[in-house]
């Protein structure tokens, strides 16, 4: 560590990584930071994350990054924990902020998942839903994405130990879209594309593979789906979205946000009426 | 229409690879719209590295929240180099980068409170304005549009009026070389602010026009001539474009060209095809515009572009904006094209280790909530006071803050909003100040 003359003694930050119900992407990202990681493992003391090492310091922590869901009555308890022993609680992952893309059994009946998936579902102790962690608790930052973008993670993690404002925008994808001079993909090629509602911060990868955004980040700030969708509809046969793919457009890892899921549900709602009719 | 009495002709696709090659010589490099990649669905304003990189035989078509392009025809011979219309870049993006950092600071070795900030080099603050470097050659736009040139001097006076322009010379400024726009797209309406679809302000303007001539049998001849006609049935078609200079700066272009035949002057036949030529333009924007603003009277006010502003002003507080902007998503899209939109945001960034700071400066969006917080919070908190935001800065309050309208009509806001709405009929519905 570099000596600093002002804070020289000051101590390292507690940094802990909590997993929940997830695919551990999010921490992978964390892992995944090459050049940084040793910078990160240098300014802040790692001391509690198992994906990186069995090593465990007990809390209190001065930052948790907590990855995941709520699915199990454990968890409900253990994130009481995780926030007891925090100073700042930072969710990471659609996951955490949203409930992911398990929170497809909040539109279904998880005892028949159950018993289709498991020899002996009796074993199985799980919740009905899938939960953001600010659900269950006070959270302090809410960083997006599936997974989260790492370069996103250093950002907020600096900015947490430096005591900045993240510049995090919560625009819409469009933004980073055109700054890039991506041409869009639904104007030009009438691709089903999320981006005009999701949340930034991929960095408008899919549109930059000419395809459509997916909403890995969830809804933006005003997030209006319907104006959108109808227009997707009018472009159908051009090869965009029918209602049934916008259902499930809407219905993937960010489906348990308020929008997501009342827009999915309408259009599902809408595709199984016009199949009636037919 | 005013126009310069001495117009040239070249002829064919080799005449206009002379005057090409003749910019390219004196510029550092040549922007213009292309194909960024020989399968793109849509033009990009980009480097053209050489003549083969304009968009030969590529016709755009345009319609709100659509754009798509057309091959002209298979063989190549005759096919057209200016049937487009801009694509969804313009100049902005050279004008003011989409992303640019301001200044970066270092902690001091020797004392870790004092930082030392170095400012984003003269260099790349000159990048900011229409001027490069005096000491190396000047860059180039070639193809671009009456509306890109004037978006271009929108944005200049914003730069100047704000006190960022660095003061002009004519030499630093890049040489522009338009083209009229001989095919208009749907959603232009540049002649709503009494100019187009010819450029008469550039240092060169280029209109291409075709030559249906009858095909005479000699088969013997095998002119150049005569290999810039393709034939089609019993007639031929005979492409020439018709060169004007506006400048000190496109005169001698003309002259050198001129000197070795590449130009010649238009014959009275062929002055008379370009008057033809642009007025059907004129004819055809006419009918794009009216599709739009069906109301004469009122098309009228809208034509008189000046007048749209106190127009709007009177409806700032209507319910209507409620109406207008009920599809509006709050992308973005709209203002990331338009190609005089300035405002920016700035991001900082700190290493790990808080050694390092930077700042660096990015497009923004009306229609983002961050562009309007202020202490306490977003004043444009809803989409419609987004949306009005956005119309009534264009074309009402941009002529109080810099003296003119901030839209120049090209259409792209149209064009690239995903849900298509119309920016110059949403104008005029919100001036009706219909319930
Ligand atoms: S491609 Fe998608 S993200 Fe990009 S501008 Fe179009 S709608 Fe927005
Ligand atoms: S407001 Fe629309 S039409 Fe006017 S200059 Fe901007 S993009 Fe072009
Ligand atoms: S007008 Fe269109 S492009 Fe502009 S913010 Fe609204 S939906 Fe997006």
């Amino acid at each position: 560590m570099k000596s600093k003359k002002a804070g020289a003694q000051q101590k390292k930050a507690k940094l802990a990584v909590w997993k929940f119900a997830s695919c551990d992407g999010c921490q992978l990202s964390l892992l995944d930071l090459e050049d940084e990681l040793l910078l990160l493992a240098n300014s802040v003391e790692i001391a509690f994350f198992l994906e990186a090492s069995s090593r465990v310091l007990p809390g209190p922590y001065d930052v948790s990054l907590v990855e995941g869901s709520i699915t199990t009555r454990e968890d409900q308890q253990r994130i009481q924990d995780v926030r007891k022993q925090s100073k700042t609680l930072i969710s990471i992952g659609a996951c955490a902020t949203s409930g992911g893309i398990q929170a497809l059994r909040n539109f279904a009946d998880v005892d028949e998942f159950t018993r289709h998936v498991y020899a002996t579902p009796a074993y199985i102790q799980t919740l009905t839903t899938s939960s953001a962690i600010s659900e269950h608790v006070a959270v302090d930052y809410e960083l997006r994405g599936c997974p989260v973008n790492k370069y996103q993670l250093v950002e907020v993690l600096t900015s947490t130990l430096h005591g900045k404002a993240p510049s995090i925008p919560n625009e819409s994808v469009c933004m980073e879209c055109k700054r890039q001079g991506q041409t869009c993909v639904i104007v030009a090629n009438n691709t089903a594309c999320l981006g005009p509602i999701t949340h930034a911060g991929c960095g408008a990868i899919c549109p930059r593979y000419c395809r459509g955004c997916y909403g890995c980040y969830g809804p933006k700030e005003q997030c209006k789906p319907a104006p959108l969708s109808q227009k997707l509809l009018e472009r159908a046969a051009k090869g965009s979205a029918s209602q049934n793919e916008l259902a499930r457009l809407f219905r993937t890892f960010n489906c348990n946000s308020t929008e997501f899921r009342a827009e999915s549900l309408l259009q599902e709602e809408r595709a199984q009426k016009a199949k009636k009719h037919s | 229409m005013k126009r310069a009495l001495s117009s040239c002709v070249a002829e064919g696709a080799e005449g206009l690879r002379r005057i090409f090659d003749q910019v390219k010589n004196q510029s550092r490099c040549v922007y213009g719209y292309g194909l960024s990649h020989p399968a793109a669905n849509a033009l990009e304003l980009c480097e053209l590295f050489g003549f083969e990189d304009l968009p030969r035989g590529v016709v755009s078509n345009y319609a709100p929240g659509h754009a798509s392009l057309e091959k002209e025809r298979e063989d190549q011979t005759c096919s057209s180099f200016f049937r487009h219309t801009p694509g969804a870049t313009s100049p902005k993006s050279i004008q003011l980068p989409p992303r640019r950092v301001i200044w970066k600071a270092n902690r001091t070795k020797e004392d870790h409170q004092k930082f030392q900030i170095a400012l984003a080099s003269a260099e790349q603050q000159k990048s900011n304005t229409l001027q490069p470097n005096p000491e190396i050659l000047p860059v180039a736009f070639f193809g671009i549009r009456s509306c890109d040139l004037r978006a271009m001097h929108t944005l200049q006076n914003v730069f100047d009026v704000q006190g960022q322009g660095v003061p002009k010379s004519a030499a630093e400024m890049p040489l522009l070389i338009t083209a009229s726009c001989v095919e208009p797209g749907h959603n232009c309406f540049c002649t709503s602010f009494g100019y187009g679809p010819e450029c008469q302000d550039s240092d060169l303007n280029i209109t291409e026009c075709f030559v249906e001539e009858e095909v005479q049998h000699n088969k013997g001849s095998e002119s150049a001539l005569e290999k810039t006609k393709c034939e089609q049935g019993k007639t031929a078609r005979k492409q020439i474009f018709v060169v004007d200079a506006h400048t000190t700066r496109g005169r001698p272009i003309v002259e050198a060209l001129s000197k070795d035949q590449h130009l010649r002057h238009a014959s009275q036949h062929e002055t008379a095809l370009l008057t033809a030529t642009l007025k059907r333009s004129q004819q055809r924007l006419k009918e794009f515009i009216a599709a739009r603003v069906p109301n004469e009277e009122n098309r009228s006010k809208v034509w008189a572009g000046a007048d749209i502003a106190k127009q709007l002003r009177d409806q700032a507080r209507s319910k209507n904006w409620e109406t207008i902007a009920e599809s509006c998503l709050s992308c973005g899209n709209c203002t990331m094209v338009c190609p005089t939109c300035f405002c920016t945001t700035v991001e900082d960034s700190i290493d790990l280790e808080a050694q390092r700071s930077e700042r660096t400066q990015v497009w923004d969006s009306c229609f983002t909530a961050g562009h309007s917080y202020v202490h306490g919070g977003t004043v444009h908190k809803s989409t419609p006071s987004r949306y009005r935001q956005w119309m009534m800065h264009k074309l009402s309050s941009w002529h109080d803050q810099f003296g003119e309208s901030g839209c120049v009509g090209c259409g792209r806001c149209t064009t690239w909003c995903p849900v298509g709405i119309d920016f110059l009929a949403s104008a005029y519905q919100m001036t009706k100040g219909v319930e």
